[in-house]
């Protein structure tokens, strides 16, 4: 359907089924997943109905409930109450209504955001929860030194299954496997990973430092720089 | 120094823990900490009213001991500390110990001292500043021990921060005042990263001889809403804080170099500070002639600056904490 058509046909069925409480097939399904205009219709329907469900609710005066009370008294009572229910004109809702409704839209659809750096520490988390964990706590593990008995019996087992002239090719091959592993595994842990925003570079001294950060981190520290560079 | 141990009055004012998830009045497993509690609640109130509320003056000895781009650093030297007990306060430097400087040396560096007294009083000293935010990021122990110094009987605190860190305090702290009159910073290893004491003090000082403390950069407290009209840019503000840490103060300050204004937040943890600078757009100059979206990072002692170009904006971040920690804030407040 066209933006200029009428509403009518299967939209305005559909429309009208939808605001009658029938339509309760979410936007990607029914008459609205072949619809593109009733599937944007229908979701800022649902976004108002949420707005309007977050809304305060107010009570109703105490003097209300007693006239209620008071008509519906007696024979005919519910047929009375639908006749002043039909006598109502509809009204148009009050503006203070209008300006809550907005309110709410305006903060459901700009509410805070959380800081791109969050998302991204979050994405990388979620991409890989096992190699972040182990990103976290391996750097914090103790580390534990062989034994000399196991480097005496590594070496005399060597020194028995290797001749001397065998021994350094052997070693050699081993570093380099090593060196290939610990390559592949740098390379696959960093290709996972977003590129921070930030580049970091490291200065080898506080002369590289603007004369306001150098100014502030003296003043805060104490005075070491100052009375190292007098 | 001596050291007092009396377990009555060890027990009436600090014996057990302080602050360590328990409320006041928690009762303890001897029984008696809800006394003890109470006491060293009402201790820690008076460290964070101490400063500005106790009339004294006394001569203090500073040391710092700091690696700087992986180099030793050492400064000791001894200052006249001055408060009126109504928030005025005076450090007038005295004589510098270590390292040896010539007389010119010594004068310039006892002017430059002079000239940011309210840094040195505001971020280098140890302070609880707010014992909400402190005791939640720090517990606080009792080593139980009475000591003198400067002649005044202290308790002797330990305090360590809650989340993973290599560095814990030792306070010795004026029973009576509440003033801390010895401070060491150290590493988990003891060794000794800063160290603050007092060497003599007053409580009925003669203070009309002091030049109390004015600022001199032109720092102007704003609330958040008027400081980016004074600026007249947007201000950038980091919305990922190290852990434990909140916004405590908002205010401008101006560059005496190029006379520009920046916006200066300051976070705090209750003891430790952050101090974020937002300079606006960069100028023709740049800053340091770093690229775009370009940081250097670098740890002076036990404190790492940040500075650099995000989005076009200058900023520096100063902090006791990590290089991650500071990077986070100022990513998260351009991105």
């Amino acid at each position: 359907m066209s933006a200029t058509d009428p509403i009518g046909g299967p939209c305005g069925e559909h429309r009208e089924l939808w605001s009658h409480g029938g339509g309760a097939a979410p936007p990607e399904r029914g008459h609205a997943a072949e619809c593109s205009a009733c599937a944007a219709w229908q979701r800022r329907l649902q976004r108002s109905l949420e707005v309007l469900a977050g809304l305060p609710r107010l009570a109703s005066p105490a003097q209300l409930e007693g006239c209620v009370a008071g008509a519906l008294r007696g024979e005919g009572r519910l047929a009375r109450a639908i006749a002043r229910v039909r006598e109502l004109g509809r009204r148009a809702p009050p503006r203070e209504l209008e300006l809550a409704v907005e309110q709410r839209a305006g903060e459901l659809a700009h509410g805070r955001r959380a800081p791109g750096v969050l998302e991204r520490l979050v994405e990388e988390e979620l991409a890989d929860p096992g190699k972040a964990r182990s990103r976290r706590f391996v750097g914090s593990l103790e580390r534990f030194s062989a034994p000399a008995l196991l480097a005496e019996r590594l070496s005399a087992s060597l020194a028995t299954a290797f001749p001397p002239t065998r021994r350094r090719g052997v070693a050699w091959t081993a570093l380099a496997a090593a060196t290939l592993a610990l390559l592949t595994w740098a390379v696959a842990l960093r290709g996972g990973a977003d590129e921070p925003r930030l580049r970091v570079v490291h200065p080898h001294s506080t002369q590289f430092l603007d004369p306001m950060a150098r100014g502030w981190i003296d003043a805060v520290s104490g005075g070491v720089l100052a009375a190292r560079d007098l | 120094m001596a050291s007092l141990h009396r377990p009555k009055l060890r027990l009436l004012l600090l014996a057990v823990a302080l602050g360590c998830g328990q409320g006041p009045g928690a009762p303890g497993p001897d029984g008696g900490s809800q006394l003890a509690t109470a006491g060293a609640q009402s201790l820690l109130q008076k460290m964070v009213l101490a400063p500005s509320s106790v009339a004294y003056q006394g001569v203090r000895r500073v040391e710092a001991h700091w690696q700087i781009a992986s180099a030793p650093q050492d400064l000791a030297y001894r200052e006249l500390v001055s408060g009126d007990g109504q928030g005025g306060f005076a450090i007038d430097p005295l004589e510098v110990l270590q390292p040896q400087l010539t007389r010119p040396e010594v004068d310039i560096f006892q002017l430059l001292q002079k000239g940011r007294e309210g840094f040195l009083y505001r971020y280098r000293d140890f302070r609880v500043s707010d014992l909400g935010l402190f005791l939640a990021s720090y517990s606080a122990t009792d080593s139980g021990v009475i000591s003198q110094v400067a002649g005044r009987s202290c308790a002797q605190l330990t305090i360590e921060p809650r989340t993973d860190s290599d560095r814990l305090w030792r306070a010795w702290v004026d029973i009576e005042t509440g003033l801390v009159l010895r401070a060491r910073e150290e590493l988990e290893d003891g060794t000794l990263v800063s160290l603050m004491e007092f060497e003599s003090l007053s409580l009925a000082p003669d203070l009309s001889q002091v030049q109390f403390h004015v600022p001199i950069n032109e720092e102007l407290p704003l609330p958040e809403t008027e400081l980016a009209v004074k600026l007249g840019f947007p201000l950038a503000k980091p919305k990922l804080l190290p852990a434990g840490y909140q916004l405590t103060d908002t205010a401008s300050v101006t560059d005496i170099t190029d006379h520009r204004a920046w916006a200066k937040l300051t976070y705090g943890d209750g003891l430790e500070q952050v101090i974020f600078l937002h300079g606006g757009a960069v100028g023709a100059q740049g800053l340091t002639g770093l690229g775009a979206d370009v940081v250097q990072s670098l740890a002076v002692g036990p404190w790492t600056v940040l500075q650099g170009q995000v989005q076009g904006q200058r900023v520096i971040a100063m902090g006791k904490v990590g290089e991650q920690a500071l990077l986070d804030m100022v990513e998260s407040a351009f991105f």
